[in-house]
């Protein structure tokens, strides 16, 4: 993983936007994040070492495994938002988040202000929700409650407030284009 | 404050004399002086009685004492004074008994019964330990009731209370000939026992005729409001409630601080959707610290009665949660209004007053509406006209079927009036049962392999019987059982005599003619007869696969071990053995789901949906694989099946699901539908969807559709303001105003 995000770093550019998904399990020890891998374990803070040096200038990091909560205070940075599929490290059980992110980049709804392109934000709202209703309809206790953070000071949203000033950065953190704007990104 | 005063000096003065320990076996203190006391208490003789309790106080005995201060209603220091008395009296049970009783009065049933065992423990033929255990048990209508109060019984010949309660016990049981036997009894022991007088007179009462038993109890006791207390008592678990409150009422006007009959009379006030006067006498009750969990959760229920909202149409009204209300009301609207158009047809009947269903999203809710207490199992209960039930969303997606019971809970209205409330429980219980697939085949609980296993070993109770199943089942599974014995007894005599006879029967019901009497009017057929009968129509129906439940469990377990193996034609062919040739039942659902899956994985879409086609009609209920069949059959072009494919979860899982809503109402727009789609597109907007400019261009286009074009511009309006690059809703605006401008 070091040696592709060193390859990343030296290939990417300012405009370019860079999007890290984690899917897997991660554990939380009290006081670091850790994501499994076969070998050593990658912790939060390795992982934000290795994206430093990228130059894209939009950078999303969406960690969607148990205890991902523990990862969002070492990943945070401005410019960079971040999504995790727990509110802290001691939401340890296996995640349904990332079933619904993924269908976030599927399903055209996702797109709630119709521009043709999914924001970061829109596919956390989007996944965020059906996380929520699965655990409602499924009458079980909540055992992950997703946030989203897009600063280096954030403490991370759970729904954020646009009026507030909230998840702005995430607003215009572009993840996927859909229609005309896809057709013109392939043939420019 | 004096009473207080004496309490704390009390409580120093027999601490100081804590290390004087008696060892002794039976009664160490002279129980009579706290008798005399609670005798006066009782008879309403307030002044006297206080007296008498604050004489006790002073008493060098702790177990004397300790009666004394519970006597004026200081609980606490009475604990403490009943555990001093525990050390000086060890081996005493009395003191156990007593120290039990005094918590139970104070609704702490763990430390009653608790501290009741350990003194049984002390004297296992303690007929007041007994005794006292026994009410305690009744209260929760465990049958060891019975025993334990027959047992007392016979240790003590001479305890009158034993035999009351053994009279109150059958009468609620509704064996109103031994009820009388037992408070016969009673009064052969003490002429002057009030309670048995009240069982008698309460069991006149109940057949509606005139009873003197009353005037003597009052000529005795002009303030003994129990015996009120008492027969409203059986008229509820009649399910006469009106009745009931009148006689609760009488209590309380009686003896207005018998707080368990202003507990009972706000509980059924409630139930019979009288709130604002339930609350006053719940309220009055927790104000004199009658403080029971059945007051409290009432009152705290009450309290969330700001977040439901009222609907009225013509012939009912619903009650609903105001997170939940846009989505369930007009379903629920429809199934009361159908449900009232058919029953009347069906039992020739009319209610003069609308159906009220109130409809609770956390199950504890409901619990606290029908019994005062959280714990209920049922997930709905007719109280008259008055429905509560479980809303969907209080149960897991796939649980639960409303409308089933919605429809169950709404025949019991009917047959409860129809019959003045004397139905008895199997015979109501039955129609409801039958009813749920009437309304259609596909609702109603399959039978479970616990019944198919109770007929394969004859464990059906004979129907001059079957009410005990219901009232005091020996076992939580007897209940089940008899709903579903009771559910066939009805499609049987339906089947064979038809629905007139049913109705006939009921109204013989209504003249208080017994179920035997009823049996042999209508059906020609003694009590035994008609259980052969019964057992003959059920074995022809289940007998098959009552008789191949082992096989088909292996052949259930192979199909779902080849399934984990990615063996599909293994699966297929094991479970094909397991559903093929058998009648529904809920053991075939898993059967279906594992078929659907082996068919989906070989990519044979025709017999995937042609399975799940079976398993739907077979009241399959998991969401995701009505889903799939949805699909399937839009896969296959038909969208009229994929609409009812979906319109199944509308009866199952409606709340939290938006994109049922959004494909239903799609299917329903292609299908030229547009008053169904609206509703679907309402639901779906309702849901909190993650797309609302979606969910609001869809409601536009019904509305067009409708042909209500002021509704869809705003709601295009409405669509993009959330999203004003939105193509499709401007170009549906822009038509819009081409076409107002034609016109």
């Amino acid at each position: 993983m070091k040696e592709t995000f060193a390859q990343i770093a030296k290939e990417a550019k300012a405009d370019d936007t860079l999007v890290v998904t984690l899917i897997g399990h991660g554990t939380f020890d009290g006081v670091e994040y850790k994501f499994n891998l076969p070998g050593p374990d990658v912790t939060a803070k390795e992982l934000s070492m290795w994206m430093l040096p990228v130059p894209a200038k939009r950078q999303l990091i969406v960690n969607t495994t148990s205890a991902s909560g523990g990862s969002l205070a070492d990943l945070r940075q401005d410019g960079r938002t971040v999504i995790t599929a727990t509110k802290s490290g001691t939401e340890k059980l296996s995640t349904v988040f990332p079933r619904y992110w993924l269908e976030a980049l599927r399903d055209p709804q996702a797109d709630a202000d119709k521009n043709d392109v999914l924001s970061a934000l829109e596919a956390y709202r989007y996944a965020e929700s059906k996380t929520t209703k699965y655990y409602e309809t499924n009458k079980r206790l909540a055992t992950e409650h997703p946030l989203i953070a897009d600063t280096a000071s954030a403490q991370g949203y759970r729904t954020p407030d646009a009026t507030k000033g909230e998840a702005m950065v995430a607003m215009r953190m572009p993840v996927l284009v859909f229609g005309n704007l896809q057709n013109a990104a392939r043939t420019p | 404050m004096r009473a207080s005063l004496i309490g704390v000096l009390t409580i120093g003065a027999l601490l100081a004399q804590a290390p004087v320990k008696k060892k002794a076996s039976g009664a160490t203190y002279d129980r009579t002086k706290a008798s005399r006391c609670w005798d006066l208490k009782a008879t309403g003789d307030g002044v006297q009685s206080t007296s008498c309790f604050v004489a006790l106080m002073a008493e060098k005995s702790p177990a004397l004492a300790a009666e004394g201060t519970w006597g004026v209603g200081k609980f606490e220091e009475a604990v403490k004074i009943f555990e001093l008395a525990l050390e000086v009296y060890p081996e005493d049970p009395y003191v156990r008994i007593r120290f039990g009783q005094m918590f139970w009065s104070r609704f702490n049933r763990g430390e009653a019964v608790k501290l009741i065992s350990e003194a049984l423990e002390l004297d296992k033929t303690n007929a007041a330990g007994m005794l006292a255990l026994a009410k305690i048990l009744s209260k929760g209508f465990d049958s060891k009731a019975t025993d334990l109060a027959k047992s007392a019984a016979e240790a003590d010949p001479g305890l009158v209370e034993a035999r009351e309660l053994l009279a109150q016990l059958a009468l609620e049981n509704s064996d109103e000939k031994k009820a009388a036997e037992e408070a016969n009894k009673a009064l052969a022991i003490n002429p002057k026992s009030l309670h048995a007088m009240a069982i008698l007179g309460t069991i006149e009462l109940l057949k509606n005729q005139p009873t003197d038993q009353f005037d003597k109890i009052l000529a005795i006791n002009p303030k003994y409001g129990e015996a009120w207390f008492w027969a409203g008592h059986h008229f509820i678990l009649n399910r006469r409630y009106e009745e009931g409150i009148e006689l609760y009422k009488k209590a309380v006007a009686l003896k207005p601080d018998l707080w368990d009959a202003r507990e009972q009379l706000g509980i059924n006030l409630m139930r019979v959707g009288k709130p604002t006067e339930a609350r006053e006498q719940l309220e009055m009750a927790y104000n004199a610290k009658h403080d029971s969990s059945e007051v409290v959760n009432s009152l705290r229920l009450m309290d969330s009665y700001k977040n439901f909202v009222s609907h009225k149409f013509e012939g009912g009204e619903v009650r609903l949660d105001k997170k939940e209300a846009a989505i369930l009301q007009p379903y629920f609207e429809e199934e009361v209004r159908r449900a009232r158009k058919t029953y009347e047809a069906k039992y020739k009947m009319h209610l003069n007053v609308p159906l009220e269903v109130e409809v609770y999203p956390n199950h504890e809710d409901f619990a606290v509406r029908t019994m005062g207490m959280p714990g209920l199992g049922a997930t709905g209960v007719s109280f008259g006209p008055v429905v509560a039930m479980d809303s969907p969303s209080a149960r897991k997606g796939g649980d639960y079927h409303w409308a089933s019971t919605l429809w169950h809970e709404l025949s019991h209205s009917y047959i409860l009036v129809m019959s003045k409330f004397l139905v008895p429980r199997w015979f109501t219980e039955g129609i409801s049962v039958h009813e749920e697939t009437q309304a259609s085949p596909e609702w109603g609980d399959p039978a479970e392999a616990a019944m198919l296993t109770a007929l394969k070993e004859k464990k059906f109770l004979p129907v001059d019987d079957l009410d005990s199943g219901f009232v005091r089942p020996k076992d939580p599974m007897q209940i089940g059982l008899s709903y579903f014995q009771a559910g066939q007894a009805l499609d049987w005599i339906v089947k064979t005599y038809g629905q007139d006879t049913v109705n006939a029967m009921v109204l013989s019901f209504a003249e208080r003619k017994t179920t035997p009497e009823v049996i042999q009017l209508h059906l020609k057929l003694t009590p035994k007869e008609f259980d052969e009968k019964l057992d003959a129509f059920m074995r022809e129906r289940f007998g098959k696969v009552a008789d191949n439940l082992k096989e088909i469990r292996a052949a259930m377990l192979a199909a779902t071990k080849a399934l984990a193996k990615k063996d599909w034609d293994t699966a297929i062919a094991e479970g094909l053995k397991a559903t093929s040739g058998y009648p529904a039942t809920a053991i075939l659902s898993s059967g279906y789901e594992v078929l659907a899956k082996a068919y989906t994985a070989k990519g044979d879409k025709v017999k995937a949906r042609e399975i799940l086609r079976q398993y739907a009609t077979a009241s399959g209920r998991d969401p995701e694989s009505l889903k799939q069949l949805a699909q399937l059959e839009e896969d296959n072009g038909d969208k009229a099946m994929a609409a009812a494919a979906l319109k199944r979860l509308i009866y199952i899982s409606p709340i939290g699901d938006e994109d049922l809503h959004r494909k239903l109402g799609t299917y329903y727009l292609d299908l030229k539908q547009p008053d169904r789609a609206l509703a679907a597109f309402q639901a779906q907007l309702a849901s909190k969807p993650v797309d609302p400019a979606g969910a609001y261009y869809n409601l536009a286009r019904s509305f067009v559709a409708l042909s209500r074009p002021k509704e869809a511009q705003e709601a295009i309006f409405q669509s993009l303001e959330l999203a004003p690059g939105f193509k499709p809703a401007q170009k549906l605006l822009l038509d819009l105003e081409n076409h107002s401008s034609k016109d």
